[in-house]
């Protein structure tokens, strides 16, 4: 037997696995089952809940009613790892900006040696017929500028560094 | 009706393509879709009789490719070309080019799109006609100088709006002189890199505004009735999100001024066939026209709900050349209609679009829900067109049950794969400032941020903790033969952290 650790909106719930089954602590009753390729369905005392689940990189993203979520599904050896390797929520940066999806750079407001804000605008993106701005997830100084105004990216290139 | 038609092309993609079809279908018209190459695997293709390849994934080398795709209505021989909205919907040489290789154009005459299509234009056009404008510039503003003259005689704020076009681009709200010739030039150049030409006109800018639009249709013979209202004020960026008929602040009085007025602003420009007058409409519910869209709206199907019509059978009925089977006092509304367009955007990463590949798609059904979408389960949202999957379109006998329908409809509402802005629009519907009528074009901007949104409930956080502890032990399988299933942690929750 062994447990998971799942997280959902910042709270922990436990669920124990054995032979395949899966408990929820503290509510051994509920059950689930896959009724379609990511579609689950929940009974919990009764309660019936429908939950889409899809796995996205690392974690999950459930849907429940008009309302998304991203949900971290752990195990004791797994959290460890990561405390240990130091990664986690901890200290994820992120230094490299890349291009969400094929666009047009219409603006860069920053140079190399500038310091932001978190928040602040870096580069304004042009796609699907509208202007995206792409904003600093934390503060920092821009180390490097590799686009310009007027340059046509590709998903996932590299537009700038930020330390 | 007396149809002749037999076969139309559509000259567009997506939900409206299919829109447009399935009343060419519903009429025995034969129907010819266009695509791209980005377009090839979309149901607009598969749901038409016949299908054409015109271009390469942009716009501007397809779905703009105006010899292309007349070439390919002749080859095809359709009698007819329906524009859709967006695109060449209003394009006067398009319209033009139609008529001259023989063919009808689903639409207005190319003079009265021309006269629309220039806003400083149709202003004077309208103004001419008796319609209420807001104090404005009678023509493109020269330079900073007369511009600055303008904002001393009639105060600030003052909006800077481009003279070729709409959806926001090349406009700006002015508060002071200072601030007066950065904005100007800026929206010069906005303007002239979004239209082509940067010329820019002044109008005073109204602060608590709604948008209210009525439809109008008319025929070759001097016949113009109006459909009623449509209330878009709920806006993000200028695009709409949730559309409505009837509006809240709507008398039966207003409306048969406002129907009347917007009837007048049409004849104003000869107009033929189905088109939107746009108002601003101020808290003393002054109106002001704002523009005339001279096409199809997207939000369409509102109006269609409320009075029981086909607006696309009627295009094509008047576009024939046939007179409106009805007057203006044979039109009765009934009930209460909402649409949300529900776009692949992430409401909270700045509403940048998410492109990819649907992964899950479960529309909304049951009583009184319309869903008009142009993307399947499977399909990808492509990066070179619009962002919007579906309209969902709610009808009941009052507002109250039409926003608890379209509730309803959002929370059943599955798709995956890309993020949407269903919470957006669950957010917009059940707040209570919107379900108590108040609200104009600035609500979204001063009541919308992505930490409002709401969370899960905490039988929802449990259901799901436990669907995914079992989608997670679930993925690892299937193990190989002999093993049971416990080897699932070292082979898939290690690599957690891997990147995608």
């Amino acid at each position: 037997m062994s447990a998971v650790l799942v997280t959902v909106q910042g709270r922990e719930h436990v669920v124990e696995v054995e032979n395949g089954r899966c408990i929820l602590q503290g509510n051994p009753d509920a059950s689930a089952v896959e009724i379609a390729p990511g579609v689950f369905s929940v009974i919990i005392n009764g309660i019936s809940v429908r939950v889409l689940a899809s796995r996205q990189g690392e974690s999950f993203t459930a849907h429940c009613e008009g309302v998304v979520g991203e949900v971290l599904v752990e195990t004791e050896r797994t959290r460890l790892l990561k405390r240990y390797a130091g990664v986690g929520d901890v200290v994820a940066r992120k230094t490299e900006i890349y291009a969400p999806m094929p666009a047009l750079i219409v603006k860069v407001e920053v140079k190399a040696g500038d310091s932001v804000e978190k928040g602040q605008g870096l580069v304004i993106l042009e796609a699907m017929k509208m202007e995206n701005e792409l904003k600093a997830t934390h503060a920092g100084v821009v180390k490097k500028v590799l686009v310009e105004k007027g340059m046509k990216v590709e998903k996932g290139e590299l537009l700038l560094l930020l330390e | 009706m007396n149809l002749r038609l037999r076969k139309v092309l559509i000259a567009n993609r997506g939900e409206i393509a299919i829109r447009v079809m399935r009343t060419c279908r519903e009429l025995g018209i034969r129907t010819v879709a266009v695509y791209s190459d980005a377009d090839r695997n979309m149901p607009h293709v598969a749901r038409a009789d016949e299908a054409y390849r015109i271009g390469p994934p942009p716009s501007r080398e397809s779905y703009l490719q105006m010899e292309t795709i007349i070439d390919v209505a002749r080859r095809a021989g359709a009698d007819a070309i329906h524009p859709g909205y967006g695109f060449l919907s209003e394009n006067a040489r398009f319209a033009e080019m139609v008529a001259g290789a023989g063919l009808l154009f689903v639409g207005p005459p190319a003079r009265s799109i021309a006269a629309m299509g220039d806003k400083t234009e149709a202003r004077r056009l309208v103004q001419a006609a008796g319609v209420p404008t807001l104090p404005g510039t009678s023509g493109p503003v020269g330079s900073e100088a007369d511009g600055m003259a303008f904002c001393a005689l009639h105060g600030f704020p003052v909006l800077i709006k481009a003279a070729a076009g709409g959806g926001g681009k090349g406009m700006r709200v002015v508060r002071s002189m200072e601030e007066f010739a950065t904005s100007f030039r800026a929206a010069q150049s906005e303007a002239l890199s979004a239209f082509g030409d940067g010329r820019v006109f002044l109008e005073k800018f109204l602060e608590n505004t709604r948008h209210i639009e009525f439809q109008i249709l008319a025929d070759a013979f001097g016949s113009t009735v109006h459909l009623g209202e449509r209330e878009c004020s709920i806006q993000r960026r200028h695009q709409k999100v949730v559309e409505e008929s009837p509006s809240v602040v709507m008398t039966e009085e207003l409306r048969e001024e406002m129907g009347r007025t917007a009837v007048m602003a049409a004849k104003a420009c000869g107009y033929v066939n189905a088109g939107t007058i746009e108002f601003l409409v101020d808290e003393d519910l002054h109106y002001y026209f704002l523009e005339m869209n001279t096409r199809l709206q997207v939000e369409h199907p509102v109006t269609e709900l409320c009075t029981g019509l086909d607006l696309v059978a009627l295009q094509l009925h008047v576009a024939q050349g046939n007179p409106l089977p009805f007057r203006q006092e044979e039109i009765a509304f009934r009930g209460h209609a909402i649409e949300c367009r529900i776009c692949a955007e992430d409401v909270e990463n700045n509403f940048m679009p998410s492109t990819g590949k649907i992964l899950h798609l479960r529309p909304a059904q049951g009583p009184g829900i319309r869903e008009d979408r142009g993307v399947e389960e499977g399909g990808e949202i492509p990066v070179f067109y619009d962002s919007m999957i579906s309209k969902l379109v709610a009808w009941a006998p009052g507002r109250g049950e039409a926003l608890r329908k379209m509730e309803r409809a959002l929370e059943e509402y599955e798709i995956t794969g890309v993020k949407t802005n269903i919470p957006l629009c669950l957010f917009v519907i059940r707040h209570p400032e919107f379900a108590a009528g108040r609200f104009s074009t600035r609500f979204l901007g001063e009541n919308f941020s992505p930490d409002r949104l709401p969370g899960f409930s905490e039988i929802q956080q449990k259901a799901i903790a436990l669907a995914c502890a079992l989608a997670a032990t679930r993925t690892a399988t299937p193990a190989p033969a002999g093993r049971d299933g416990r080897d699932w942690k070292s082979a898939r929750l290690l690599n957690l952290r891997g990147k995608p």
